[in-house]
C-alpha cells in the first residue's frame, strides 16, 4: 500500500492504518529502535507506542515523507525509554557509543552563561547538516541520526569502515567549531 | 548542552536528508551493458505490471469502492480545495445566493482561493472539494459499529463588531484540527493540532489567521445493510440514505458573540445528495469514474438555518 493510502487510513481513523504501517515500516521501525534500546522487550513496547502515537497525531498532521515521519517518533520514543530505564542498566546498542562520541563535540563550559532552545539547536544542527559534502552528512546522519555502527554505515554507503571513522572524526571537528561558533558550552 | 540534547537535536535534519540516507546506493563501479539492459528491462515491465495491477484494484468493488469514494464523492461535500494562501480574501470575488436580511453575519465556506460559497438560508449548497481533500471518513464493521469523521470546509464568518464565533454541534462529538501557516503563506499540513470538545471558539480576527477545520465525529451502530452500502454500495445513490442516517440531522452551529455581548446564531445541516458528475462541472478524476460511481457521486451539502 503506498504511503498516502496509509496516511488516508488515518485520517478516515481505519484501525487497518496501523496494520499496514506495521506491515510496511515495522521492521524499519524496529530496527531503529533496537540500536538505542537492544532489548526485543523494549523495542516491541516501543513500536506499540509508536503506532499509538501516530495514531493520535494523524491527522491533523499530514506527513510529507512517511517513513521518515515514523522513524523520527520511534527514535525519539525509544530514546526517551533509554534515558528512562539508563539508571537500571537497561539498554545499550551503539548508542553509548554514539553519546560519547556527540560529548566530543560540545564546547568545554567556560562559566558562560547560556541559554538553550530546544528549536534552536535543531535548526543549527539541519543547517549544519545541509553545508556538509552530501557524502560527509549522509555519514553523519547514519551515525547520530539513525544510531548505526561504523560497518553498517561503510557498507550502505560503499566505504571501509576506517574511511568512515576518519570522516566521523572530521565531521565532528566541524561540528565542535560550529557549536562553539553559535555558543554552545558543555552544560 | 549535554551529549543526550544533542543527540535528540539531530530530530531537526531534514526529512530529505534522512531519506537519502535510507535510499542511497554506491554506484556501482563495474557496469555490464548487456545485463543493465536487461535489469532495465524488467524494471520497466515490473511497473507495466504494477501499473495494470493498480488499475485492475481500483474497480471500485469491496474497497476499491470506498476508495474510489474517498476521491470523488468527498470532494463534493462542499468545496473545491482548501484556500492555500493565508488571509484570503473574500471582498471581490463571486459568492453564490445572498446574506439573509435579518442576520447580522454571513457565513462563507471556502472551497480555494478562488472559489467561495456564501451559505444562504434554505438553500442546499453542494460544494465540490478538489483532489485529496479529505471530506469524510468511515471505519467499521457489520457487526460492532461503524465509526465516522464528517470534515466541514474552512468557514469564514463575516459581520460589524464581531468579538468571536463559537462553532458546537447538537450531538456527537466534535474535533477541530489546526493548522498553522507557513513563512510562505501557504498552510503548513505536516504539522497540526488537534482539540476535541463539544464547542470551538475563535476570535473574529483570527479567523484568518488560522486555518481549522471542524470535524463531526461519533460512532453508530451497524447492521449488514448499513454497512453494505457504506463500503460496498451498488450504485453512488445507495449512499446517499445511508449517510443521512448516520448524519441524522446532525447540525452544526454558529454563534457570533458581538463587541457588545450579545449573541447570534445561525445553524448548519449537513446532509448527503446525489449528482452526476455533469452536475458538479465535472471536476472529478477519470480514474474514479468507475463501477458505482461511474455516472455520478454522493456529495454533501450544506444548508444554513
Amino acid at each position: 500500500m503506498r504511503d498516502e493510502e496509509i496516511i488516508e487510513l488515518y485520517f478516515k481513523r481505519d484501525e487497518r492504518a496501523i496494520e499496514e504501517t506495521d506491515y510496511k515500516y515495522g521492521d524499519y521501525c524496529a530496527s531503529i529502535a533496537d540500536k538505542i534500546l537492544k532489548n526485543e522487550l523494549d523495542v516491541e513496547e516501543c513500536l506499540d507506542d509508536t503506532y499509538l502515537r501516530v495514531w493520535n497525531v494523524i491527522p491533523p498532521t499530514r506527513p510529507e515523507i512517511f517513513r521518515i515521519f515514523i522513524g523520527k517518533i520511534t527514535r525519539n520514543l525509544a530514546f526517551d525509554r533509554y534515558e528512562k530505564f539508563h539508571a537500571k542498566k537497561r539498554g545499550g546498542g551503539n548508542i553509548e557509543e554514539v553519546l560519547d562520541e556527540l560529548q566530543e563535540c560540545i564546547p568545554a563550559n567556560h562559566n558562560v552563561e547560556q541559554s538553550i532552545l530546544a528549536n534552536e539547536l535543531s535548526s543549527i544542527i539541519n543547517d549544519f547538516v545541509k553545508n556538509l559534502p552530501e557524502k560527509e552528512a549522509l555519514i553523519f546522519v547514519g551515525r547520530y541520526f539513525y544510531t548505526e555502527d561504523i560497518s553498517a554505515i561503510g557498507k550502505r554507503l560503499g566505504m571501509t569502515n576506517n574511511n568512515v571513522s576518519v570522516a566521523l572524526n572530521r565531521i565532528r571537528a566541524k561540528l565542535q567549531k560550529r557549536l562553539l561558533k553559535e555558543g554552545y558550552l558543555a552544560s | 548542552m549535554n551529549k543526550e540534547e544533542l543527540y535528540k537535536s539531530m530530530d531537526g535534519i531534514d526529512d530529505e536528508v534522512l531519506q537519502k540516507y535510507y535510499e542511497y546506493k554506491p554506484a556501482s563501479k563495474i557496469i555490464n551493458f548487456r545485463k543493465a539492459a536487461v535489469i532495465a528491462a524488467s524494471i520497466c515491465l515490473l511497473v507495466v505490471a504494477g501499473s495494470a495491477i493498480r488499475l485492475i484494484t481500483n474497480v471500485p468493488a469491496e474497497d476499491g469502492a470506498f476508495e474510489s469514494l474517498d476521491e470523488t464523492a468527498a470532494e463534493t461535500y462542499s468545496i473545491e480545495s482548501a484556500p492555500e494562501e493565508k488571509g484570503a480574501e473574500i471582498e471581490g470575488e463571486s459568492v453564490e445566493g445572498a446574506a439573509p436580511a435579518t442576520r447580522r453575519f454571513t457565513i462563507t465556506a471556502c472551497a480555494s482561493e478562488n472559489e467561495k460559497t456564501l451559505l444562504d438560508s434554505g438553500k442546499t449548497v453542494p460544494l465540490k472539494l478538489g483532489p485529496n481533500y479529505t471530506t469524510y471518513g468511515f471505519s467499521g464493521t457489520d457487526s460492532d459499529g461503524i465509526a465516522f469523521q464528517f470534515y466541514l470546509p474552512q468557514l469564514i464568518v463575516e459581520g460589524e463588531n464581531i468579538a468571536n464565533i463559537t462553532y458546537s454541534v447538537d450531538k456527537y462529538d466534535m474535533a477541530i484540527y489546526n493548522y498553522s501557516y507557513g513563512a510562505d503563506g501557504k498552510i503548513d499540513k505536516t504539522n497540526g493540532t488537534t482539540e476535541f470538545g463539544k464547542e470551538y471558539t475563535v476570535a473574529y480576527e483570527d479567523q484568518l489567521d488560522k486555518y481549522f477545520r471542524v470535524v463531526v465525529r461519533g460512532e453508530v451502530p451497524s447492521d449488514e445493510k448499513l454497512y453494505h452500502d457504506i463500503f460496498e454500495p451498488d450504485t453512488a445513490e445507495d449512499r446517499v440514505p445511508a449517510i443521512n442516517k448516520i448524519l441524522d440531522g446532525v447540525t452544526v452551529t454558529c454563534t457570533v458573540t458581538y463587541e457588545n455581548g450579545t449573541t447570534e446564531s445561525a445553524d448548519i445541516i449537513m446532509a448527503a445528495e446525489y449528482h452526476t458528475y455533469d452536475e458538479l462541472d465535472d471536476v472529478y478524476d477519470e480514474s474514479s469514474k468507475t463501477g458505482a460511481f461511474k455516472d455520478g457521486t454522493d456529495v454533501m451539502t450544506f444548508e444554513l438555518r
